[in-house]
């Protein structure tokens, strides 16, 4: 019987598709367009000129040494391009041929931008200009308050201070790669898709649903025997299905997985199980053909999903912030969470937490689905 | 006219399709204009205008400085405290991206700060790397205002009076100023950025609804079943698959007609559509024709529904990701977008990034317009004919 189930399940190529090579081909998908997202943001040498325009030689020279200092090293801020006038460098940034450029006047200094700026042309710009500014007017106020104290400030505006220093990482990487959650979550909504299963072990067990199940139904085999070799087999293909997937993710798009195996297994067996009893409650409760129990069982899993951050990612968080009611009782988010604690995270509690919350209702749609297929009696076979 | 109007009974019974990207759309439209509303600066990058970073923290040491500090980055940040927000909850909100920067000022910072180098560290936690753009500028306000803070105190300032002029000091700030030879009307910014999108992620949403609401249709009626039907009646042979390609084709307009119903109702006022109108028109209208081509191609190729599903959640995810309908064009990877020139919503999007340049960084160029728009027709009329030819080698083999 177990084999029967086994070689239906794997006969079923709609089934494989959404739980195997949909999840795969998102994730493919995910890899290609956000690979790059992580080095857009990084500062690379910009290109820059500097128009003088007023009359303050010192200004412009303590300008022009500041810059001299930031176009040197091996990884320099800036390259700076000589240009005739203010009208050659206007060119030149609406032609991209330079990211910014610094028009200093007396005690000021502006930042230009093409309209097509970047981000960090506009960030690193305007935090050079503040910068120097800011530094020019403190040894102004100095030299007026305390001109003893001024030659001192002078020499101590050289010596960079860092207050900032990264926390403790609570994460594997030490900055958090949000973009690592779709992975997550396409990898959950491809197990939770083995409710589609659940609906079928439905329409493989309860005779007043097909006549397949009819036909099992007058067979000599105990029913517990029949659900357990039917849930068994529907498992034992989501199993082999997230090991693959799980190969792929660690090997191939080098998604972080932790390195607990125990708590990985514990995590795919309990998740697969929650999504198979969902899928047979969903299926036993609801009413109509096979494809129209189907497809309210998906409905609201993509809601689910949905909720989860699959197409927002940062969705979660909005919730988390607003309603986290909604991410406690949402099984997507909860096994999502899940897994990012348990790959992503260093802290282990949070990941067991969540656990509890997927192996407690696992138990009971398993208990609920066991008692509506094992007890149903019919009265015509 | 009978056959015709069989055609939309049938879209009718099927129109399962288009209530689900129907679904989509809403749903698009309404985070688009929620996740907008609720931070204009960030769907569009930082402003030249403003600094604007959403910056968390916990302050411990509830010292003058640390105060002055707090409200110095106030000015040109979004702060918000987190004392009540345990470890856990901090950690997801960093790894969510809901707040950009999260930092935590230590007990006894602003004593250590005036006992010169042994200073205890302000620790921060953030999803952008130490190299990025955003950590070097909030790297950089909070270092300088601390220095100014250290200076002041150096040339005889109490704390309080250093702590003020610091910040006073650091809120002057240098002007941006942005140089175009074009003029762009920022008013509607909000707006014009949900337009943009919507046009965006327009080629993904009518691919989906002409495959999955109106191929399951042309499926239905290239069963041996119905078409043995048909040609019993006095109908030419190719009556058909005209009545496909019709059928098609006027749903095609129908769903064209609606998103620019859409883009005139809610964007009449936006740059975008006062300027460049006739661009999202006829880019859109082109769009459709394609994807009415890419259906008539997977309908003539593909007997059964459900690996018409399947083919089509493929075929427009993956065209999706590669030609920057869900992902700006300007993240993604040169090499990857070379492989999507050779797909038609790559000029789909291509021609829509002109539409607003200070969103997508792309400046409106009238001949890059009309390359666009007439090489995504060219896909059309190349795909369409593929269509023709896999369609009368299937008949024929029937």
């Amino acid at each position: 019987m177990f084999t029967y189930y086994l070689r239906n399940n794997l006969r079923n190529k709609t089934f494989l598709f959404w739980c195997l090579c949909f999840p795969l081909a998102l994730m493919l998908c995910f890899k290609i367009a956000f690979g790059n997202l992580t080095t857009v943001d990084t500062i690379i040498t910009l290109d820059t000129a500097v128009i003088y325009t007023g009359e303050n030689a010192k200004y412009e020279e303590s300008f022009q040494t500041m810059m001299d200092n930031l176009t040197e090293g091996e990884e320099p801020l800036f390259k700076v391009h000589e240009y005739s006038s203010e009208d050659a460098v206007t060119k030149a940034l609406i032609k991209g041929d330079i990211d910014l450029a610094f028009k200093v006047t007396d005690g000021n200094v502006e930042v230009l931008l093409s309209n097509s700026y970047t981000d960090t042309a506009c960030a690193v710009g305007r935090a050079v200009a503040d910068t120097y500014m800011n530094n020019y007017t403190l040894i102004e106020d100095a030299f007026a308050k305390n001109p003893m104290e001024a030659m001192t400030l002078i020499d101590s505006l050289g010596e960079e201070i860092d207050v900032l220093v990264p926390a403790p990482s609570n994460f594997v990487d030490e900055s958090p790669n949000p973009y690592i959650w779709y992975f997550y979550s396409s990898f959950v909504m491809g197990m939770l898709f083995n409710s589609m299963n659940g609906v079928n072990m439905v329409y493989d067990i309860k005779a007043d649903v097909s006549s397949a199940a009819m036909r099992v139904s007058v067979s000599p085999s105990k029913k517990s025997r029949m659900i357990l070799a039917c849930f068994m087999s529907k498992l034992v293909v989501a199993l082999v299905i997230n090991i693959v997937q799980l190969f792929i993710m660690k090997n191939i798009f080098e998604v972080p997985l932790g390195n607990n195996y125990f708590k990985l297994g514990l995590f795919v067996v309990a998740c697969n199980v929650f999504a198979i009893a969902f899928g047979e409650v969903c299926g036993s409760l609801m009413k109509g053909t096979l494809d129209n129990r189907e497809n309210k069982v998906t409905a609201i899993i993509m809601t689910s999903v949905f909720l989860s951050g699959e197409m927002i990612a940062s969705l979660p968080g909005f919730l988390e912030l607003n309603c986290p009611i909604i991410n406690d009782i949402n099984p997507a988010t909860v096994m999502n969470m899940a897994f990012y604690r348990l790959a992503y995270s260093t802290k282990d509690f949070d990941f067991y937490t969540n656990m509890a919350k997927i192996i407690i209702t696992a138990i009971a749609l398993l208990a609920i689905s066991i008692v509506i297929l094992r007890r149903e009696k019919y009265a015509s076979v | 006219m009978h056959l015709f109007k069989m055609f939309f009974k049938l879209v009718n019974r099927n129109k399962t399709g288009l209530i689900i990207y129907g679904i989509i759309t809403i749903v698009m439209l309404a985070s688009l204009m929620m996740m907008v509303n609720s931070n204009a600066g960030d769907a569009a990058g930082i402003s030249a205008e403003k600094k604007s970073y959403d910056i968390s923290y916990i302050d411990n040491d509830d010292s003058e400085l640390s105060k002055a500090l707090v409200e110095y980055m106030d000015v040109n940040n979004t702060m918000t405290d987190y004392s009540d927000k345990n470890e856990s909850e901090i950690s997801n909100l960093v790894f969510f991206d809901i707040t950009d920067f999260h930092m935590e000022i230590p007990e006894g910072f602003e004593e250590a700060i005036e006992n010169g180098k042994d200073y205890k560290e302000i620790t921060y936690s953030s999803c952008e790397g130490a190299k990025s753009y955003i950590s070097y500028d909030i790297d950089s306000q909070v270092n300088g205002f601390i220095q100014a803070y250290q200076n002041y105190i150096k040339l005889g300032y109490d704390k309080a009076e250093a702590a003020s002029k610091a910040k006073d000091l650091m809120t002057t700030n240098a002007t941006l100023t942005v140089v175009s030879d074009t003029k762009t009307d920022d008013t509607n910014k909000d707006k014009n950025i949900v337009i943009a999108n919507i046009n965006q992620f327009y080629p993904y949403l009518i691919l989906g609804m002409l495959t999955l609401g109106i191929g399951h249709t042309i499926i239905a009626n290239n069963k041996k079943e119905i078409s043995d039907r048909v040609n019993v009646g006095p109908v030419p042979g190719y009556m058909t698959q005209l009545i496909n390609t019709l059928g098609l084709m006027v749903s095609g307009v129908i769903i064209w007609a609606i998103f620019m119903g859409i883009n005139l109702i809610y964007g009449h006022d936006t740059e975008v559509i006062k300027q460049y109108g006739w661009v999202v028109a006829l880019n859109s209208f082109v769009c459709m024709l394609s994807c009415c081509a890419i259906t008539s191609l997977l309908t003539s190729l593909i007997k059964n529904s459900n690996i018409l599903s399947m083919t089509t959640n493929i075929v427009g995810l993956s065209m999706s990701f590669f030609c920057g309908v869900f992902v700006p064009m300007r993240f993604i990877g040169s090499k990857v977008l070379t492989f999507a020139k050779f797909l038609p919503f790559y000029w789909t999007v291509y021609v829509n990034n002109m539409t607003y340049e200070p969103y997508s960084k792309y400046a409106f160029d009238l001949k890059q317009v009309i390359i666009g728009i007439s090489i995504e027709f060219l896909f059309a009329v190349v795909l369409a004919a593929i269509a023709l030819l896999a369609a009368s080698k299937r008949i024929i083999k029937e």
